[in-house]
């Protein structure tokens, strides 16, 4: 049929012209970063210099809060996390389920600039006056916990992206846990498993998932910019306490891009972005592997 | 008759549709005792009130009472004192489809069970798993993959393997639900040879849909039709001298 | 041994339901402040008029509003359709050997970063490195030319669109593939070409499905700022082209919850209101419609 033949030749100009427009977001992400890699090489990941004045740029203390908030962030998330989802697909009764999932799910539909605004008007005073200050004064002898407090900082900005990553976690554990044969529950239920013993089997059958789970939790909170940039305070130094201010990839784009001085500034932000885009991506290539791998595993042993 | 399990007036219900109607049965120790009949006779659902697993499903339900005469639990399983987990650790299960843990290894597949039963010592598990297989009739086979997943086993290695697992952890009565009506004969053959040597250890209580399966290995046999238990008597008896006409008419294969 | 274990149990059911408590706590404080702090800010005036100077009276956010509005509609124009025939191949045509890839490409451009994807559209559309690449400024059909359009409404249309796009795609094609292929095969049997079949046949069996994957994508552009700031950087005034400057509510919400003046704050939080509004009624209604059966 030629119908049958156009249609299908629609499809795949549509999605083909999709690919090309993904490798072309790669390809040009790089192009519009090239002067900086040109000019200062590995040094722009390696040095700890910003200065947009005399136009030497580094992004060293940035990566590393990068990846220290997605750290606080996934050390407070993941526990929180997987024991929310064993109890909603496990314990809740069933008629209760549909409304706690809406709620979780409800919180992952709340817009980052909304996290933000919360973030900079109530978590970070809260924080600051009830955390922060009572801690500093108990541990203040102590490397790490001095300097000035402002409530704004790479901690915060993790504890908040904790909040914004529980719902990513939570509901692709649950979803595993809800796929997992009914007959492998009923196995160790048999087996007169206590309920945290079947939730150790059951954690132990979807361990990849989890891990995919937090790989893409880590990705969320790796590529977040608005609600990080609200509240980390935006520092290029490297941090010298835990109450210590900084930025993150992301962050640092969204606080500099509308201020960018010069072509090489907006080329320095643009590398940034491409080495944002580098490592998001690798994670979430081999978390996407492993889920297809897991559902495949899944359909042939069960 | 020394009884091990005696059912009185079970009824059960999926959701609002009974089930089980008034069942009412007494299982004799180290005996196998077969429970047959017809495909949604209540048999499975019966089985699985027996270790407290039917009430696991939102909107099931079980009345009535089954008094358990074990070693270390005697009483009615269904009073509201008891700890239903207490009971499966009593009792054994194997499911109609083989399901040993696929992420788990052939030999942790059988350990599982005593880790959950508060087992640790190391050298104590290692000798009830390789005692678990060899009972189990699978140690041969299995001796040089015991850190293989165990899905990567044969359907009816699995299934003993599943048998493995169930008695590894000591218990006093082994429910099979089906275990061989997703294998071939050879498999199926070889099962039923190890169910026998195992009643001198175990009570067995298996529900079957093969007729002759019960004929060959049990010593009693109940026949369920439409949720009633209809007739429960020595195998032999049963499928010779049937007392209820339903009876005979589903042995002798004029319907179901 | 039983008795320590039942005590682990306990301790790991109170662990699990203090898990739950600790995951909603957040939710409903920020619902609670967006509530009370947005409702004491919000009334009539504020959503019609224009932003006034901080300090001065009767300031507002309707451009914000109706930035919104425009940027998410000129976005679904652009998205929706084509996350909708992109979900098609992926869905009725999963044995062509080029759908897997398609399929793969979808699930990790659906995780990028937003503001990955604002850059990109900043670097080849607002700044024209597009044309560039060709080597030229600017593409011109006859007296018409489409060059690098600067900060401008239709760039920040396009990024919304590319967020969307994969959104649309996956719920799609999970709506097409609940169609039972005896309907398909119905179809086919009766001699009806295969295009036929999708657009008629699939499309409508799935229809509740393909609302509420727009009704999805709509919600999570409709609070996206990250992109918008690299490619419309906001503004004060009503909407005058598609070549100028837009003002966004979660544009406004992030530089008005920066300021330090109260009354941009509660503004803030006024728009936020009317962002967590929109989220929740749409969530709301996809689940009375999806419980009442409506969607299949």
């Amino acid at each position: 049929m030629r119908g049958d033949k156009i249609f299908l030749y629609i499809l795949l100009f549509i999605s083909a012209l999709f690919v090309v427009i993904v490798f072309l977001l790669g390809f040009e992400l790089y192009r519009g970063s090239s002067s900086i890699f040109d000019i200062f090489g590995f040094n722009f990941i390696l040095s700890s210099t910003w200065d947009p004045v005399r136009g030497v740029f580094g992004i060293a203390p940035v990566i590393l809060g990068s990846f220290l908030t997605c750290f606080i962030a996934l050390i407070l998330a993941i526990p929180v996390a997987l024991l929310t989802s064993y109890f909603i697909s496990e314990l809740v009764p069933s008629r209760l389920k549909i409304y706690i999932t809406s709620l979780v799910e409800l919180l992952a539909a709340v817009p980052s600039v909304v996290y933000g605004l919360w973030g900079i008007l109530v978590l970070v005073p809260f924080l600051r006056d009830n955390i922060y200050v009572p801690l500093q004064s108990a541990f203040y002898f102590l490397p790490g916990f001095g300097g000035a407090i402002t409530g704004y900082g790479i901690l915060t900005a993790g504890i908040l992206l904790a909040i914004m990553i529980l719902p990513t976690i939570t509901s692709i554990t649950k979803e595993a846990i809800e796929l997992l044969p009914a007959s492998i529950k009923e196995a160790a239920i048999a087996l007169g498993a206590m309920r945290y013993q079947s939730a150790r089997i059951i954690f132990t059958h979807i361990k990849l998932t989890i891990i995919a789970a937090i790989m893409l939790g880590f990705a969320r909170a790796f590529g977040e910019a608005m609600a990080v940039a609200m509240v980390i305070g935006g520092s290029h130094l490297f941090p010298n306490s835990i109450f210590a201010t900084g930025y993150t990839l992301p962050s640092l784009i969204v606080n500099e891009f509308t201020e960018a001085t010069s072509p090489l500034h907006y080329s320095a932000l643009i590398a940034a972005g491409f080495v944002l885009f580098v490592i998001a991506l690798a994670n979430i290539v081999v978390a996407r592997l492993i889920i297809y791998r897991t559902t495949r595993f899944m359909r042939l042993a069960i | 008759m020394d009884i091990i399990i005696d059912v009185k007036n079970l009824n059960a219900w999926y959701g609002e549709k009974q089930v089980l109607y008034n069942v009412s049965l007494q299982i004799p120790r180290y005996n196998i005792t077969a429970i047959i009949g017809p495909s949604g006779c209540g048999k499975t659902t019966f089985l699985r009130c027996l270790n407290r697993l039917h009430e696991l499903t939102p909107g099931n339900r079980v009345e009535g009472e089954i008094y358990f005469y074990g070693k270390n639990f005697k009483g009615n399983i269904y009073d509201s004192k008891v700890d239903p987990v207490e009971i499966r650790r009593h009792m054994g299960m194997v499911f109609q489809k083989p399901n040993p843990f696929p992420m788990l290894s052939v030999y942790d597949n059988v350990a599982i069970g005593l880790k959950i039963n508060g087992i640790r010592d190391k050298k104590k598990i290692d000798e009830i798993v390789m005692d678990s297989l060899k009972k189990a009739y699978l140690l041969d086979e299995v001796k040089d993959a015991l850190h293989k997943s165990g899905a990567s086993l044969s359907g009816g290695q699995q299934q003993r393997l599943c048998i493995a697992r169930a008695i590894a952890y000591n218990p006093e009565v082994i429910l099979l639900d089906e275990p061989t009506s997703a294998l071939d004969p050879v498999a199926t053959s070889k099962i039923e040879q190890l169910l026998v040597e195992l009643k001198r250890e175990y009570t067995i209580v298996i529900v079957t849909h093969n007729m002759q399966q019960a004929a060959r290995i049990a010593d009693y046999t109940a026949f369920m039709y439409l949720g009633k238990l209809i007739e429960f008597a020595p195998t032999e008896e049963l499928f010779e001298t049937p007392k209820n006409e339903l009876t005979e008419r589903y042995i002798t294969g004029k319907f179901g | 041994m039983i008795k320590k274990i039942k005590l682990y149990n306990i301790l790991f059911v109170a662990i699990c339901s203090l898990a739950l408590i600790i995951t909603l706590v957040p939710l409903i404080w920020i619902l609670a402040e967006v509530i009370a702090n947005g409702i004491s800010a919000i009334s009539f005036s504020l959503l019609t008029n224009l932003p006034a100077p901080p300090g001065i009276p009767g300031g507002g956010i309707g451009n914000y509003i109706q930035g919104t509005i425009i940027l998410s509609a000129v976005a679904s124009l652009i998205g929706f359709p084509v996350g909708l025939l992109m979900g098609i191949f992926i869905s009725e045509y999963r044995e062509h050997k080029f759908a897997p890839v398609v399929r793969f490409f979808v699930d990790v451009f659906a995780e990028f970063p937003a503001i990955v994807i604002g850059i990109f559209v900043y670097v080849i559309i607002v700044r024209g490195d597009i044309f560039k690449l060709f080597g030229i400024n600017a593409l011109c059909l006859g007296s018409i030319c489409i060059g690098p359009t600067g900060f401008s409404a239709i760039a920040g249309s396009i990024s919304l669109a590319l967020l969307m796009i994969p959104i649309v795609t996956k719920s799609v094609e999970e709506a097409l593939n609940l169609v039972p292929t005896s309907i398909k095969e119905a179809a086919l049997a009766m001699g009806m070409p295969r295009w036929r079949m999708v657009l008629t046949i699939s499309l409508s069996y799935a229809r509740g499905g393909l609302i509420l994957s727009y009704i999805l994508a709509l919600s999570r552009i409709a609070g996206e700022a990250a992109p918008l700031l690299l490619t419309v950087l906001g503004s004060f005034y009503w909407f005058t082209s598609f070549y100028d400057r837009i003002g966004a509510l979660p544009l406004a919400i992030f530089t008005y919850g920066l300021s330090p003046y109260e009354d941009y704050r509660a503004q803030a939080w006024a728009a936020s209101l009317l962002l967590i509004l929109v989220v929740l009624i749409l969530n709301i209604a996809l689940r009375i419609l999806i419980e009442r059966r409506m969607i299949r």
